[in-house]
């Protein structure tokens, strides 16, 4: 099957360019926000997770995704025995368990949670024969009682941000598996009930994130600095930008994290509005390529490239958004720019699953 | 509408809101945005919130706060002739240029972090800086509430000392607000009531030319008061404080004085003692050495952090047992002989020929060994363990500042499990209060409580109230953590007993005449050094002699090493009871039934 030619034809080279460049973008970045600092070296080791990443992305390619399929629940058993061993056993850092650490490297179960997540509900919403019933309202229960697992325990680590990606997720899929409008729109409701229960589960600086997202004036010399010099950094960008390395915003390190959740921030001062929207158009393309692949006719691989994709969309958003004030500080990187090697490997895996599907989508 | 062309709309919209958003920040508003990137020279002038202060119980001020100047170097502003100015600087204040240029390297990359140069610097220094402030360019001295300890050392080990946070501490409690340079209370109360101490820093964010100067006109990027921290009340009374730390004087030990009807501490103090306001500047090496090797250990709260034997003190506890379990009555008498022969050994009375005949009362006046060990051998170890705990002894008290000691009461099913023989010489030591038997003098004071309450055991009190700003008041009402039941006549002949101790007895040096005193002493033996001298009892106020209005209290006198219990603890309880109740040495103020918050 490997050597099946249509298989290589329908390979989307163009998406895996798209993903180059902006995991470019992304080193150079790293580079400029870095240079100056005790950790320079790290845009070095980006470029080896890039390369790790590619060779992820293609392995990902080399098997049939169906078989994922039956795969599903172990898949998502695992990941939930991950999740559970992580806030046992897992690595403290920056007042969260989110990591374990292996040697020199650190791996975070959450990112390969998200993926399980969309591999076992795929599976939950393409039954045999299911094709062409209309789903019904109680067939939401099942993927609300797999999300729940998830949510709370990436939420308790505290990782609100990650946790609440499980959501559009899973809406997005809901969307494309046919269920209707209202529906979506209920369990939307239904789940804005249970926000007061996550908002017990929020330690105190989580809180005060939102709370002074909501009023800057709140903390205007903690969180709400990192808005105010955020915006500043971005803005001063203006139409063309300072020029690559010529940010003195970057360079002076006015803010904190700038090579992982601030990245946006140096392309938006060094590179200015220019930019930030050929940023934006990169990964408006990848969008693009991604829904290409959902026109196969295979519910199941349709659904798996929706999740990744809402993945990507959503963590575009969200971390864009904090960095120009449109959102509170919630801590979830850009994908393919934030500094992070298993953040970097997950995400290139769910381009690889991306590329398998369309690779197949003349078998059905 | 097809499913994916739905979802193409709504990713639409996402990138559109992010491409609008931009384009307002970029382009539309970028010039201003520039203009404040190119200004940013953002300096943070921080305004550190007062610790909340500490009281006493009539809100006489035990710690409080001074204004003091800090004296510090941005290095950015000064980075073209910092040779010069730390040159300058060092002639005015002690200062190691080479350190200073040590710590600028190691925080290149935050060249707008301020060096701190000196704390506290005095008014010459502050004087001298400020009329050359135009050689010491990014040199800036700040106003900084300073803790201030009016009394010097009263209170020291109740209170506590503040140190600036180490690297450790800065690490934990990072998400809490804390910050490099920030104060943190180690011990006492300002450990344990730092949450409440701390308050809220405030700072002014304003913009700053490349010299340094404030932005003309000045602008402020953001503002914010410091909330001062909740203030502390505290039961102690100053003046009974006071007396304990005098009675104490250049003698090891610790001095308790305590309400016994709700548990409220009037006066703690052990001695040696520290100076806590040394832990706020910098300790000089050889001073810290020698305080930390002193052997007396000054830095030990000896009323709660110290466990030593109570000796012939611990009787009374004795007395209620054997009373209460009736195994004697209190008419029945002994006959000691100085000493009495025990599986091969001899226990001896303190007393070499013997006290005769002796009945229970006199036995305890005179703290008769003999008769104890009989008593204690009839009674039983596990009952004398049993009420030994019920008293209080063996666990901690539940006092509201770290480091309590839990003690030590023995058992022969504590023995078995450390795979011991428990002896009936371990009983007869028991009974007197040596051997294994470990107590703080806290505990003797709650135990003493007990007997004056009939029963009764209050947590030991220290903050009656936390007062906050804003926001209501923290009330801690007396607690009562314990309590046995105990026959009136056993209240009675004990108190009797413990009241001829006094009148006629080994306590004899405790008495006064305002007040009728009622104790035990105990000289307790130590296989270390000299015999712990104890006195613990406590005084009801006679009325027409003591001053107006005054309540009973209990007293506990421990003297590390002090020698005999009559001879020396006796007159230390004597001056502080003596300092509460006599109205020519108490102002109406110091009496121990001030009106309680």
């Amino acid at each position: 099957m490997l050597f099946d030619r249509r298989l290589l034809k329908n390979f989307d080279l163009w998406l895996v360019i798209i993903c180059l460049l902006l995991v470019s973008a992304g080193i150079a970045a790293i580079y400029s926000a870095t240079r100056l600092t005790d950790y320079s070296d790290l845009f070095v080791r980006q470029m080896m997770w890039a390369g790790a990443g590619l060779a992820v992305m293609l392995g990902m390619t080399f098997f049939n995704y169906r078989i994922l399929k039956e795969w599903g629940y172990g898949i998502y058993i695992v990941s939930i025995i991950m999740l559970v061993g992580v806030l046992l056993f897992g690595k403290t850092a920056l007042g969260a368990q989110r990591w374990f650490k292996l040697g020199p490297l650190s791996f975070q179960p959450s990112e390969f949670a998200k993926l399980a997540f969309i591999i076992v509900l795929a599976g939950y919403l393409t039954p045999e024969g299911m094709e062409k019933r209309k789903p019904a309202f109680q067939d939401l229960m099942v993927p609300v009682l797999l999300l729940f697992p998830l949510f709370i325990l990436v939420l308790v680590q505290p990782d609100l941000g990650t946790a609440i990606v499980f959501v559009p997720v899973m809406l997005a899929m809901l969307l494309f598996a046919g269920f209707r409008a209202w529906q979506i729109f209920a369990l939307l409701g239904a789940g804005c009930a249970f926000l007061p229960v996550a908002w017990t589960f929020l330690k105190d600086y989580q809180r005060t994130r939102l709370l002074v997202f909501l009023n800057p004036k709140l903390d205007p010399l903690g969180s709400g600095y990192h808005l105010i010099q955020s915006k500043i950094t971005i803005g001063s960008g203006k139409f063309l930008g300072k020029g690559f390395l010529g940010g003195t915003q970057t360079q002076l390190r006015f803010l904190p994290k700038q090579h992982t959740d601030f990245i946006f921030t140096v392309i938006g001062e060094e590179f200015g509005f220019l930019g930030a929207i050929i940023l934006l158009v990169l990964f408006m393309l990848l969008s693009y390529r991604a829904l290409k692949a959902t026109s196969t006719r295979d519910m199941f691989g349709r659904l798996v490239v929706v999740g990744i994709l809402t993945i990507i969309v959503f963590q575009v958003f969200v971390n864009m958004g904090m960095c120009i004030g449109l959102m509170p500080v919630t801590g979830l990187p850009l994908p393919f720019l934030s500094y992070g090697g298993s953040a970097l490997l997950f995400t290139f895996a769910g381009i690889g699953l991306i590329l398998n599907v369309r690779m197949r989508h003349f078998m059905f | 509408m097809k499913r994916h062309q739905v979802f193409a709309y709504i990713l639409s919209v996402v990138f559109l809101v992010l491409c609008v958003r931009l384009f307002f920040l970029q382009v539309v508003r970028g010039e201003f945005y520039r203009e404040r990137s190119e200004h940013n020279r953002i300096q943070v002038l921080k305004d550190f919130a007062p610790r909340g202060a500490i009281y006493d119980r009539n809100r006489e001020i035990i710690v409080g706060n001074r204004p003091s100047f800090c004296v510090y170097i941005i290095p950015w502003l000064a980075r073209n002739k910092i040779d010069g100015v730390l040159n300058g600087l060092c002639r005015i204040i002690p200062l190691n240029p080479q350190e200073i240029k040590a710590k600028i390297e190691n925080q290149r990359f935050r060249p707008f972090q301020p060096i701190t140069l000196k704390e506290d610097a005095s008014p010459l220094e502050m004087s001298r800086i400020l009329e050359c402030q135009l050689d010491f360019p990014g040199v800036f001295v700040q106003a900084r509430p300073w803790r201030n300890y009016p009394d010097g050392r009263t209170c020291a080990h109740v209170l506590g000392y503040i140190q600036e946070i180490s690297n450790d501490d800065l690490e934990k409690l990072k998400d809490q607000g804390y910050q490099q340079g920030d104060f943190l209370g180690q011990t006492g109360i300002e450990k344990a009531y730092e949450k409440y101490l701390k308050g809220v820093d405030g700072g002014t964010e304003i913009e700053v030319d490349v010299m340094g100067r404030p932005a003309q006109p000045p602008h402020v990027l953001a503002q914010k008061e410091p909330s001062q921290g909740a203030d502390i009340l505290l039961t102690i009374d100053r003046k009974v404080q006071e007396a304990c730390e005098k009675a104490l004087g250049k003698m090891a030990g610790a001095i308790i004085v305590m309400n016994p009807e709700n548990g409220d501490i009037l006066g703690i103090a052990s001695k040696p003692d520290f100076d806590p306001a040394m832990f706020t500047s910098t300790i000089p090496s050889d001073q810290w050495k020698r305080m930390v090797r002193n052997p007396r250990n000054p830095f030990a709260n000896k009323a709660i952090q110290s466990v030593y034997p109570p000796g012939s003190a611990f009787k009374f506890i004795v007395v209620a047992a054997a009373l209460e379990k009736g195994v004697i009555k209190p008419d029945d008498v002994f006959k000691c002989e100085g000493k009495i022969p025990v599986g091969g050994r001899v226990y001896r009375c303190w007393k070499e020929e013997g006290h005769g005949w002796i009945s229970l009362k006199r036995a305890v006046a005179e703290s008769c060994d003999v008769y104890f060990y009989h008593l204690g051998a009839k009674v039983g170890p596990e009952v004398l363990s049993e009420y030994a705990k019920s008293f209080g002894l063996g666990s901690a008290l539940g006092i509201s500042i770290a480091g309590e000691k839990k003690g030590l009461v023995p058992s022969p099913a504590w023995k078995k499990k450390r795979k011991e023989k428990w002896f009936l010489g371990d009983t007869l030591n028991f009974s007197i209060g040596q051997g294994l038997l470990l107590v703080t003098p806290l505990q003797m004071a709650g135990a003493m409580c007990v007997v004056f309450n009939g029963g009764k055991l209050y947590q030991p009190r220290l903050v009656s109230q936390v007062i906050r700003r804003g926001e209501g008041n923290m009330k801690f009402k007396p607690v009562l953590s314990g309590s046995i039941t105990l026959k009136s006549t056993t209240v009675s002949v004990l108190q009797d007993a413990l009241r001829s101790v006094v009148t006629s007895g080994t306590g004899f040096g405790a008495g006064i005449p305002e007040a009728d005193v009622y104790g035990k002493t105990g000289t307790a033996q130590n296989p270390f050094g000299e015999d712990h001298a104890w006195f613990v009892g406590y005084a009801k106020p006679v009325e027409g002699k003591a001053v107006p209005g005054s309540a009973p209290v209990v007293i506990c006198v421990f003297l590390e090493n002090g020698g005999s219990g009559g001879q020396v603890a006796c007159p230390a309880a004597a001056y502080v009871l003596s300092s509460i109740y006599r109205p020519s040495l108490a102002t109406p103020n110091t009496s121990a039934n001030t009106a309680s918050f």
